[in-house]
């Protein structure tokens, strides 16, 4: 029997370093010994538009054996948002175990201005729709940017396989 | 430049070091996602080894596909990527070259998109595979990328035939660790051996070398395998599958413990279809299920082939969907259902869906300005926008479609033709206009076609990475456009809206073709003139000046332009953090309540 995969989503919007974060995991997991398989989806949009990547985790073993990059749904054991609303979209893949940690200043949505819909009460929603979540402003901190910020805490808060140090570790050898 | 080592890449920049690694001569590529990046990683791996690899950075596929074969008849292994609507433009030569035969490896990268991602439609091109008779691999992997980049060269050399790799979105961009090695390049000397029986094809020599090119894609058949077995030979289910669905098919069976019950055919070479392997695997089944993406070509060319031999029962299309990206979940299913599986996951969480974020211009992008000056004037008459492809496609509800390359002025001159009162402008980018929409323009002045086109020329084909359009070069676009017959060439600035608009009202019940030249580079190219202009200008909306008319935050539609409150009200203000001082708002405002100060 092969080793539990371990799911991760991330999301946000173009330009706040979903690839830069989903990469960094990728390093861990290849330090940690863990095969890594997941897809970054950009959109067609070059601004403002949603990204989000999938990154699947399995401990290496001597006779490794494919798998999917793709997460069936209700099996994200993570979620790391970069914006509430498209932490909010990816709910449909999690499920009431999922660990969220978001960032919770929302990125308006462009389309809002042409047609009137809106994204209201974002906060309220990802309260009541995830158990674990972790819902603070991280674009407070001077010292590093939001993504990296985001990863620190989740990090920190023992929801990814790797310990907090190893970020600066990386961070450094880039 | 000997190098070994295992890195993390994605698929774009595992078939680069496959390319590298099979030492290719010449690459040619149209840029399209989700391959266009696959030519920019060769570029850096020839510079980082001091390697001797040219490059075409091509006008459209159908050059890029006729310049690497150019190069194959001289002996050099090239390489040609595209995407797969730009197969739709290569596929006229590409019906020949397998008439001629190749000498140096001929590699075809095409990037697919089922689940249209990153495109206009989720076209399934393996239906050209049988009309070209190209073999054709598909990976599974990323490693698999480079490994069978490698094989398509041995294999295009070993029956002189170009070779395609098909590479859909989400492998394209999906990461793993690859086990890369390049060797030292021997430096070769290439001639165009003549060869008129074989480079000249019309009438019964035509017919003579397709028959020897149906005859070379039955020798494959029968020679090369290039697919792999899994679990149980005994077990009377068999799974065929090609591509991504194999790692999902795999998954699976392991997670549902179904290796007793089933047998696993996966597909490297799609075509021509491995006729030993396949004959052997369909003999001993009572039942095959296709699980495959889009239109089922697999499923398809079984039942052509060897539909004498098909004794058991055959399922696939009449499971899967044809449409979008076939899912982890959906074959799941799938196995659920037809195993009878009792499953304990996890419910999923239900939301109502958050509205899409559809695409917008950059914030200072020339085009916002453009469309802007073009819905100001075209609206009051009902007036049609052209659409064509590329960035200025980008925003939604812009222009009125959004169809392919050269959209743009090769739809609205037709519809320039016959429309009654309706005035029509068409639209395109710099790119777009050499890929193909030139010889639309030409052919509008040929037949004296009354029209107004644009071209929005931001010096690059930006949408793709900058790669580099004539406009960015020396090319005198003014004397270009004029040598074509071109009644007038308008020179205007997106930035400065007031003259374009007026321009535009100019030239409306105007004759001929004219042609509106509209001048702004690409905002992200990276210019640090506009660096410059962010760290030294302010700009401010004047609460006290400003009307809520919403010219500048939905009219104009800047994203630097934020509404502080919820919808329906508004208060509006300048993201700075976004804003690059274009002043196109501030050009705009009828109320004068935005201003831009030099930053004291």
């Amino acid at each position: 029997m092969k080793a539990k995969i371990f799911n991760i989503i991330v999301a946000g919007t173009g330009g706040q370093g979903v690839v830069t974060l989903s990469n960094l995991i990728r390093k861990m997991a290849k330090d940690n010994n863990f095969e890594c398989q997941g897809s970054t989806y950009k959109g067609g949009a070059q601004r403002m538009g949603t990204v989000y990547s999938e990154l699947r985790l399995r401990p290496k073993t001597e006779k490794s054996t494919i798998f999917s990059s793709q997460i069936p749904a209700g099996k994200v054991d993570v979620l790391i948002g970069l914006e509430p609303a498209e932490t909010l979209r990816f709910a449909f893949r999690c499920y009431e175990g999922t660990k969220v940690i978001t960032h919770s200043i929302p990125e308006k949505l462009y389309i809002e201005r042409m047609n009137g819909k809106l994204m209201q009460n974002v906060d309220e929603s990802l309260k009541t729709t995830f158990s674990n979540l972790i819902l603070e402003d991280f674009s407070t901190s001077l010292d590093e940017k939001l993504n990296i910020c985001v990863l620190r805490n989740a990090l920190e808060n023992h929801y990814l396989p790797f310990d907090s140090t190893q970020l600066n570790e990386i961070l450094e050898r880039k | 430049m000997s190098f070994e080592g295992n890195i993390v890449m994605n698929c774009n920049e595992a078939i680069a070091w496959g390319a590298a690694a099979s030492h290719v001569d010449l690459v040619a590529h149209y840029p399209g996602s989700p391959v266009n990046f696959v030519e920019q990683h060769i570029k850096k791996i020839n510079e980082r080894f001091n390697d001797t690899i040219k490059f075409n950075d091509a006008l459209n596929e159908h050059v890029a596909a006729l310049a690497a074969a150019g190069a194959s008849y001289c002996g050099a292994r090239s390489m040609v990527i595209m995407k797969h609507v730009g197969l739709n433009i290569a596929s006229d030569p590409f019906n020949y070259v397998g008439y001629t035969g190749v000498k140096g490896g001929m590699v075809i990268i095409v990037g697919t998109d089922p689940g249209a991602n990153s495109s206009t439609g989720e076209e399934d091109v393996h239906w050209y595979i049988p009309q070209f008779n190209f073999p054709t691999f598909e990976p599974t992997s990323v490693q698999e990328c480079y490994d069978q980049t490698q094989i398509a060269y041995e294999i295009s050399e070993k029956y002189e035939i170009p070779v395609m790799l098909f590479v859909p979105g989400r492998l394209a961009y999906n990461y793993d660790e690859v086990d890369v090695k390049l060797s030292n390049r021997i430096t070769k000397k290439f001639n165009f051996v003549k060869d008129r029986d074989k480079y000249i094809n019309v009438g019964q020599r035509a017919v003579k070398n397709h028959r020897a090119l149906l005859e070379k894609i039955d020798r494959i058949s029968e020679e090369e395998t290039f697919s792999s077995l899994y679990f149980n030979e005994k077990a009377p289910i068999g799974l065929i599958t090609r591509g991504l669905s194999f790692s999902v098919c795999s998954e699976l069976i392991e997670e549902f413990q179904l290796q007793e019950k089933v047998q696993l055919l996966n597909l490297d070479l799609v075509f021509p279809i491995g006729q030993n392997r396949m004959r052997d695997f369909i003999a001993n089944k009572d039942e095959i299920i296709f699980i495959e993406d889009q239109d089922g070509f697999l499923e398809n060319q079984v039942k052509m082939n060897f539909f004498n031999e098909l004794k058991c029962a055959v399922q696939g299309k009449n499971i899967f969907p044809k449409y979008g990206e076939i899912s982890i979940d959906q074959i799941m299913e799938f196995f659920v259902e037809y195993f009878n599986l009792e499953v304990n996951n996890p419910k999923a969480l239900q939301i109502e869906a958050v509205p899409e974020r559809l695409g917008t211009f950059c914030e200072g992008c020339p085009h916002t300005g453009s469309f802007y000056a073009l819905d100001a004037v075209l609206k009051e008459y009902n007036g049609v926008i052209g659409g064509d492809i590329g960035c200025s496609s980008l925003a939604p509800f812009r222009a009125d479609w959004l169809l392919c390359m050269n959209a743009g002025i090769g739809v609205s001159q037709g519809m320039a033709q016959v429309l009654s009162d309706q005035p029509i402008i068409s639209t395109g980018g710099d790119g777009s206009f050499f890929h193909a929409g030139s010889l639309s323009l030409l052919s509008a002045v040929q037949n004296k076609i009354d029209l107004i086109h644009m071209i929005f020329d931001n010096s690059s084909i930006a949408m793709t990475g900058h790669q580099p359009s004539p406009s960015t070069s020396t090319l005198d676009f003014r004397a270009y456009l004029e040598s074509m017959g071109v009644d007038k060439v308008i020179e205007v600035s997106p930035y400065d809206p007031k003259d374009f608009i007026q321009k535009i009202k100019d030239e409306l019940n105007g004759k001929g073709v004219r042609v509106f030249w509209v001048r702004g580079e690409c905002v992200i190219a990276g210019n640090p003139r506009i660096e410059e202009r962010r760290v030294s200008l302010y700009p401010e909306i004047d609460a006290s000046k400003c009307a809520d008319c919403s010219l500048c935050y939905k009219e104009l539609a800047c994203p630097a332009i934020i509404n502080l409150k919820q919808e329906p009200d508004q208060e509006l203000e300048i993201d700075l953090s976004r804003c690059v001082r274009c002043g196109v708002c501030h050009e705009i405002c009828p109320n004068e309540a935005i201003t831009i100060h030099p930053m004291s």
